[in-house]
């Protein structure tokens, strides 16, 4: 079965990250849901967080569905001082930006870009930090079939 | 008489059985001991899943052994391991104090 408009855009953001990555830039993963060891950070999780969709009229073939959909990717790192986590987190950042900006991922997407991105830190045993970028793609779908775009 | 909390004259008695040595940078610095607890900890959680698996570091000491004014980020070695002081908690009858650390990386 054809996977959805979404689920390829999904894939198409990891394999963007993933695509020959800067050093010390790590091999993203597909919705972690299992804590990472300190021994793996830094480390890039992708997933889906939320779509809101509305029925529009003017499809060229048939009435579609416009959707704007939020990918969030969430960095974690550990870092032993604030300015450290800073040097450390931002080359991520930049990479991560640079690859999903304005992306249209093979004509699937009409637009992405980064629309909330929120630090947490926690100190334990070391200091750590998470990133979550909420990206923000727009798509269409054909209303009867979210495996076809408009 | 049984008291709920240990008093500070049976401390040293019980920092013998499991206590390691913790030394507080200073000069001269001051050495202790201490009992280290390593306590798995889930952080910066998403989703309620995904985070990472760090460790509180807790090392009890004696309150009275402990240099007057010491602040937080503070470094001392403790069995050995540098470290830095993240917190100071005291205990029960404030004779125990709970050290809060990280590694020094």
């Amino acid at each position: 079965m054809t996977a959805s408009v979404r689920s390829q855009i999904v894939s198409a953001a990891i394999a963007a990250i993933n695509a020959s990555p800067p050093v010390g830039v790590p091999t993203a993963d597909d919705t972690r849901l299992e804590s990472y060891t300190a021994g793996e950070l830094p480390a890039i999780s992708v997933f889906e967080i939320r779509e809101e969709a509305e029925t529009e009229k003017e499809g060229r073939w048939s009435y579609f569905v416009k959707r704007t959909f939020t990918l969030r990717v969430e960095v974690r790192i550990a870092a032993t001082v604030a300015l450290a986590a800073r040097a450390t987190m931002d080359p991520l950042y930049v990479w991560i930006g640079q690859q999903l900006g304005g992306a249209q991922f093979g004509g699937l997407a009409e637009d992405c870009y980064e629309a909330l991105l929120e630090w947490q830190y926690a100190a334990e045993d070391q200091p750590y930090t998470l990133l979550q970028i909420d990206f923000r793609v727009l798509y269409s779908t054909i209303k009867t079939d979210p495996t076809r775009t408009q | 008489m049984l008291t709920g909390f240990y008093g500070d004259a049976d401390i040293p008695a019980m920092m013998a059985d499991f206590g390691v040595a913790v030394v507080i940078a200073g000069s001269p610095p001051t050495t202790t001991v201490g009992i280290v607890d390593y306590i798995g900890k889930d952080v910066l959680l998403s989703q309620g899943v995904s985070g990472v698996s760090g460790t509180e570091i807790v090392v009890t000491v004696q309150t009275s052994k402990l240099p007057a004014n010491l602040k937080n980020k503070h470094l001392l070695t403790v069995d050995g391991v540098s470290m830095r002081l993240r917190d100071q908690n005291q205990e029960g009858d404030g004779a125990l104090t709970k050290l809060l650390c990280e590694r020094v990386i």
